[in-house]
């Protein structure tokens, strides 16, 4: 038993390490990233990159039927992509123990929505359980396995983002080494044509009835304080319950740390002498909802609808206990500038968003540190919806008479953008399409994908792929390269087929050496024009009245050079 | 007594391994530590903070508003975005060095003149400002070394022994930069010394 201090994703990776698990795949996305990352660190676990959520699930799943624990991680949306993996695989159960993990993000600190994916447990009749710190991260993992082979099922282990990036300390323990089960075939059960699959819906009704009996007696759950003599109980959970105990903790409180399904008697049993209990959880009220249905004999309260949105806070719960409104405090403060992250000095995407600002064009967008590109000073995407969706909804546009370009990274094509292309591309579609390849993952902090080179790993050409479905149209430019650039961006307006110009330079986080020398501003040519400052870069400022870059920030790019009408930047 | 410290700055500035330095040394003496921050999007110079609680048992992985017992912000006005975070008591470690941010640089906003002052109008009067860049750049020819400065300033306003902050950094930096880091927690002790 050592003692570490770990945050939440380090200890689920702790946990699965513990739990014997030998196979585990993901897709990057925050908040669920150092996961896949920390396992690493265990030879014992085999871990890869996967291209998406839905490839991930069904690589980890694989491994499970064929008779080894095994993990899949996501981040909330990434559950969106294994769906249609993850119901199916309810059906068929496990033979190694299956867990996947999602990690929601309450406050929607870096996603696109703020779904709460315990509904996905209810909708797949799945069960999802719910950790509150690090420790019960390690433990949690652990009983999950051995749920998960109990009742053959597959278990959705929900953390969120409180959870996965706090350090808390851990009390570890060594290793369970868990033989491969053996592979016995069985297609009634794994292989789901119609006749099969309602056979085995059968199974999952009777088996989720049998985790709910289970449930009244498993590890998951705690009651604190049964005999207090307050008659207030709080049913809470995951993080909620972090902030319960900061003012509550003399309150009888119901911890859940099986979210679904709900363990009945025992809310019974933990309501007998209560008058009323509130029901303490962040985003939605699912816990509320299905608490409802339960026969309780007590006054059931939640907390206000407004709590549904945004992160929960020990403030918020306090108000939500004693029916009071949130106290707000004035401050004689001038208003604050903003800060908005910004795209990094010599990144290879920062001279397409001048152009297509410049270029007033419409652009289709998609999901990576190119959504930058929607704030100032570009301010030049039209739609973020979900990876992949900027080659379809360009295709879409165009059918619908109105023209806007595709921008997509090279993670994202391959992740679901490789669909796209192909579609729009059989389907005769008219489209400009720009591959930001960095040759990274970098919005998530630089996870390898298809387009890497690495000795472990296969590289693939996207070049080779677009030409290979029948695209003639394809351009692969400097993406420093102002002019070239503006080419491609001025021919977008007249297109008339499929055109895809592939941009290449690597994100500076890969970058070996710097892309230039750092560039000055020759004051006696500066008009002040400030266009140089459209380029978005955070080495140029102005100041005094001056433009200056700044010798420590510049990674020498050029990009500001040739955006500059009066030649005034130089080496 | 459970205590709270809170570290801000722009993504970028060194701060989760500050955080990770002052959390180390709470985790080795055996309190209970919980220490918290959101990465992701705002780490490409956007605003960043980390939140560190220690005490006997730690629920809360965020701080209570007022609750904070020291503020270090590695920038000057960073720390006005936290305001309903601090109290009277609120011992504050201000890098009065300003990071201009593009709303700024664009002249869409101005930089808030004087952010000591603006803390005090708001009464909270324990702040103890340096430009911890041009002290670091003037004694150690780069500003690499400010947020140790800042952390010397800080280490005295906490019962942790000199020989423990030598373990923190031991533990979270690169050997080779070790000594001049201690050389730049030693410049900052000196400022707050006595205080
Ligand atoms: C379904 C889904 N999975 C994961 C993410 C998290 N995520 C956001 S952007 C991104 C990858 C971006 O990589 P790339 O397209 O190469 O662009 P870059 O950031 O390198 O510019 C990921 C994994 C997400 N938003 N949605």
């Amino acid at each position: 038993m050592a003692k570490m201090f770990l945050t939440g994703n380090e200890a689920v990776a702790r946990g699965a390490y513990e739990a014997g698990v030998s196979v585990s795949s993901a897709y990057p996305g925050t908040p669920s990233t150092e996961i896949i990352e920390s396992i690493g660190q265990y030879n014992e676990i085999y871990s890869e990159w996967g291209t998406n959520e839905k490839v991930a699930y069904e690589v980890a799943y694989g491994a499970c039927i064929a008779g080894k624990r095994s993990l899949a991680c996501m981040k909330q949306v990434g559950l969106n992509v294994a769906a249609d993996p993850f119901f199916t695989s309810v059906y068929t159960g496990v033979n190694g123990g299956f867990v996947v993990v999602t990690a929601d993000e309450p406050g929607v600190f870096s996603s696109q929505n703020e779904q709460d994916n315990r509904n996905y447990g209810k909708a797949a009749k799945c069960p999802v359980i719910e950790p509150s710190d690090s420790q019960e991260c390690i433990d949690f993992i652990k009983l999950s396995y051995e749920l998960s082979e109990k009742f053959d099922v597959p278990v959705l282990f929900r953390i969120t983002t409180r959870i996965c990036h706090t350090h808390g300390i851990v009390n570890t323990s060594d290793r369970l080494e868990i033989p491969k089960k053996e592979y016995v075939k069985d297609s009634p059960k794994r292989a789901m044509i119609p006749v099969f699959a309602l056979k085995r819906h059968e199974a999952v009704e009777k088996r989720l009835s049998d985790i709910k009996e289970w449930s009244d007696s498993c590890d998951f759950n705690t009651v604190i304080n049964k005999n207090s003599n307050i008659k207030t109980g709080i049913i809470t959970s995951g993080n909620a319950f972090n902030y319960v105990m900061e003012n509550f903790d003399n309150y009888p409180i119901f911890k859940l740390g099986m979210v679904y399904p709900l363990p009945e008697k025992s809310l019974i049993d933990f309501c007998e002498n209560l008058d009323e209990i509130i029901i303490i959880e962040e985003n939605d009220d699912f816990l509320y909802e299905n608490i409802k249905l339960i026969n309780l004999n007590c006054n059931i309260r939640k907390k206000p609808s407004e709590f549904i949105i945004d992160e929960l806070s020990i403030e918020k719960v306090k108000a939500s206990i004693n029916s009071k409104k949130l106290e707000k405090t004035e401050f004689n403060c001038p208003k604050l500038p903003p800060r908005p992250p910004q795209l990094c000095p010599a990144c290879p995407h920062r001279a397409l968003f001048f152009l297509l600002s410049k270029h007033k064009l419409k652009v289709t967008g998609d999901i990576g540190c190119y959504g930058l590109g929607v704030l100032p000073p570009f301010h030049s995407m039209d739609t973020i919806i979900c990876m992949g969706a900027s080659i379809t909804m360009s295709h879409g546009f165009a059918l619908a008479g109105e023209k806007a370009v595709g921008v997509i990274g090279d993670s994202t094509f391959f992740h679901t953008g490789i669909n796209g292309i192909i579609n729009t591309f059989y389907n005769k579609g008219v489209s400009t399409v720009f591959i930001l390849d960095n040759s990274i993952t970098a919005m998530t902090g630089g996870q390898i994908n298809p387009s890497s080179n690495t000795l472990s790993t296969s590289n693939v050409d996207i070049e080779k792929i677009i030409k290979a479905i029948g695209i003639d149209d394809v351009k692969v430019i400097d993406a420093f390269n102002v002019k070239e650039i503006e080419i491609e961006v001025r021919a977008s307006k007249e297109n008339t087929g499929l055109k895809v110009v592939i941009l290449r330079q690597p994100c500076i986080m890969i970058r070996k050496e710097k892309a230039g020398n750092p560039r000055k501003v020759d004051q006696s040519k500066c008009i002040k024009c400030k266009l140089c400052l459209k380029v978005g870069c955070p080495a140029i400022t102005m100041q005094n009245g001056e433009i200056r870059i700044m010798e420590d920030f510049c990674l020498g790019c050029n990009v500001c050079a040739q955006v500059c009408p009066k030649g005034a930047i130089h080496e | 007594m459970n205590k709270n410290i809170m570290l801000a700055g722009v993504g970028g500035q060194g701060i989760i391994t500050a955080s990770k330095i002052i959390s180390t040394i709470l985790f080795l003496k055996d309190f209970d530590v919980k220490k918290s921050e959101i990465h992701g999007l705002s780490q490409r110079g956007g605003s960043v903070t980390s939140q560190i609680r220690y005490g006997k048992k730690i629920y809360s992985p965020v701080v209570p508003l007022k609750g904070v017992d020291f503020m270090i912000s590695l920038e000057s006005m960073e720390v006005l975005r936290y305001l309903e975070n601090f109290s009277k008591n609120t011992v504050f470690i201000l890098n009065d060095f300003k990071f201009l941010p593009i709303t700024v640089t664009a002249g869409n906003f101005e930089y808030p003149k004087n952010t000591k002052d603006i803390l005090t109008k708001n009464g909270f009067k324990r702040v103890f400002s340096i430009d911890a860049h041009d002290l670091s750049l003037n004694k150690f020819g780069n500003i690499k070394f400010a947020n140790s400065i800042l952390l010397g300033m800080f280490s005295n306003f906490i019962e942790i022994d000199i020989m423990d902050w030598k373990i923190g950094f031991e533990k979270n930096i690169k050997s080779k930069f070790i000594e001049k880091n201690l050389l730049a927690f030693e410049e900052g002790r000196k400022i707050t010394e006595g205080k």
